[in-house]
């Protein structure tokens, strides 16, 4: 832990050597005793190393694949994205990309639009990364939350629903792939899924249908043939035995 | 456990992290998630439940050249931009939120930044920021407000205010000296919030005029006048303009 405190502290610092630096080169006639960019940081560093990063075990965010021998978590790149460090920026995008890429892709049913999407998410992301809450979940989940709501937001832009294949909630397969090996799989989503398998079938595919099309209830019960106050409490029925099961 | 009017309002930010929603119920929600700090607890447990089933999407590599273009919409690569990195200082929520989280320090760390940021802009004229701190009526920091007139937008973040109420949101008001005052939006109690401001309001800033924070019902004013009470107040000053101007003239040792 005080490692990892440490290290923050001294991107703070490398930071500010670099503002410094910076602003040497444009303000060559800067007196050294202005106060400088070390003020900042120490402004900065107290809260870093007492909020964010100290707070927050590396659990789920603790990247699986990462072949460098740093032990960043995407919450501590994350962190350091929001204090504008662009490695660190870079090596986020290379960690998590590939999962909302496909994510990206699933909710569009378009690649080019997914790749827009995925840039919106991004660019969001670099722009927002200050407004990331620690104490309110994993990097991970939040990195989720920005893409999926960049997503919803433009399909909602679509004029109409361009996805209007029918939906057959009594038969529909329960077509949940997981992910590519269940060894790679996350306990929050083989919990989640273990929960929406007690569900009724009718309701835990809607849920999926809604996830991953990322339709209105209105869309749904329209492609469904279902009324929609039918649609509206097979899903809220569903989200309630969700909470309950979750808490469990 | 649970009554059935907190199961209501936690099932629309299910609804809303699920995606179900309309674009309209959409906006309303993250207004409220904005407002409510208790919303945004909530939405995030809901966000927790839910989004670890995005992992069933699998993953897909992302063509090489998508890292280039997002590379180019945050102006990464372009040298002249250098101070305005992800645009800008002014973006940067975070280290206002710490420069002025404690109300001590507040204006010597204003006036840091102000130094520091204006030396990055190298051949320009003293830029107009103007800032208020507008303090709770028990002395505490409320919010602190920072303006930058050349881009019309008034960054507002929170100190330590009280709590506010179910279903109500503060809203902050500019008061022009003996006029009426003018809406200048709604705030947040625990995020800071950027708001754009009309050309008329731009005209009205100024080190006479003075910044309010009432309480109000949620989604605002219904009048268009302030209808709740008055729980901060702070006067607009020039003295991050100054603080620039010490940037300006270095040779002013300590």
């Amino acid at each position: 832990m005080a490692r990892r405190g440490r290290t923050a502290e001294s991107t703070d610092l490398r930071l500010a050597r670099e503002r410094r630096q910076q602003a040497l080169e444009s303000r060559p006639d800067l007196p050294e005793n202005l106060p400088g960019p070390q003020f900042l940081v120490q402004a900065a560093g107290r809260k870093s190393t007492g909020g964010a990063i100290r707070h927050r075990a590396p659990r789920r965010g603790q990247l699986m694949n990462d072949t460098s021998t740093e032990t960043d978590t995407l919450e501590q790149l994350l962190v350091r994205t929001a204090m504008g460090d662009r490695e660190a920026f870079a090596r986020l995008y290379q960690h998590s990309a590939p999962r909302l890429f496909g994510l990206c892709v699933r909710l569009m049913r378009d690649r080019n639009e997914a790749e827009d999407v995925l840039q919106e998410a991004f660019v969001s992301i670099w722009r927002r990364a200050n407004r990331y809450n620690p104490s309110l979940g994993g990097a991970n989940t939040w990195l989720t939350a920005v893409t999926r709501n960049r997503a919803i937001d433009r399909l909602r832009q679509r004029r109409e629903s361009t996805n209007t294949e029918p939906l057959d909630f009594e038969r529909l397969p329960d077509a949940n792939p997981g992910p590519a090996g269940l060894a790679m799989a996350s306990a929050q989503y083989l919990r989640l899924e273990r929960c929406l398998q007690q569900l009724d079938p009718k309701y835990s595919r809607s849920v999926r249908a809604a996830f991953f099309t990322g339709a209105t209830y209105k869309e749904l019960a329209e492609r469904g043939q279902v009324p929609l106050a039918t649609m509206k409490s097979w899903i809220r029925r569903a989200l309630l035995q969700l909470r309950t099961c979750l808490e469990t | 456990m649970n009554t059935p009017t907190d199961d209501e309002s936690d099932l629309r930010y299910a609804e809303y992290v699920l995606g179900v929603l309309d674009a309209d119920a959409r906006a309303a929600v993250e207004q409220e998630l904005a407002a409510s700090p208790q919303a945004a607890a909530a939405e995030a447990q809901w966000r927790q439940r839910l989004l670890p089933l995005a992992e069933a999407a699998g993953t897909e590599t992302p063509p090489p050249q998508l890292w280039t273009r997002i590379r180019a919409a945050l102006e990464f690569d372009a040298p002249a931009a250098a101070a305005d990195a992800r645009g800008g200082w002014w973006q940067n929520i975070r280290l206002w939120h710490w420069l002025t989280f404690g109300s001590g320090a507040l204006l010597a760390a204003a006036c840091a930044a102000l130094v520091v940021i204006a030396t990055h802009r190298p051949p320009s004229p003293p830029i107009p920021y103007m800032a208020a701190t507008i303090m709770e009526t028990d002395g505490r920091v409320g919010w602190t407000a920072t303006m930058d007139i050349s881009k019309a937008r008034m960054i507002v973040v929170p100190g330590a205010p009280q709590p506010v109420r179910a279903d109500h949101t503060p809203e902050l008001w500019l008061i022009p000296r003996g006029a009426r005052p003018v809406a200048v939006g709604l705030i947040s109690t625990h995020a800071p919030m950027t708001l754009t401001l009309s050309a008329s309001l731009v005209a009205r800033l100024g080190p006479t005029a003075r910044l309010a924070v009432t309480i109000e019902p949620r989604g605002g004013s219904p009048t268009g006048q302030p209808t709740g009470p008055l729980v901060a107040a702070g006067m607009i000053g020039a003295a991050p303009a100054s603080a620039l101007h010490l940037a300006h003239t270095p040779q002013r040792r300590a």
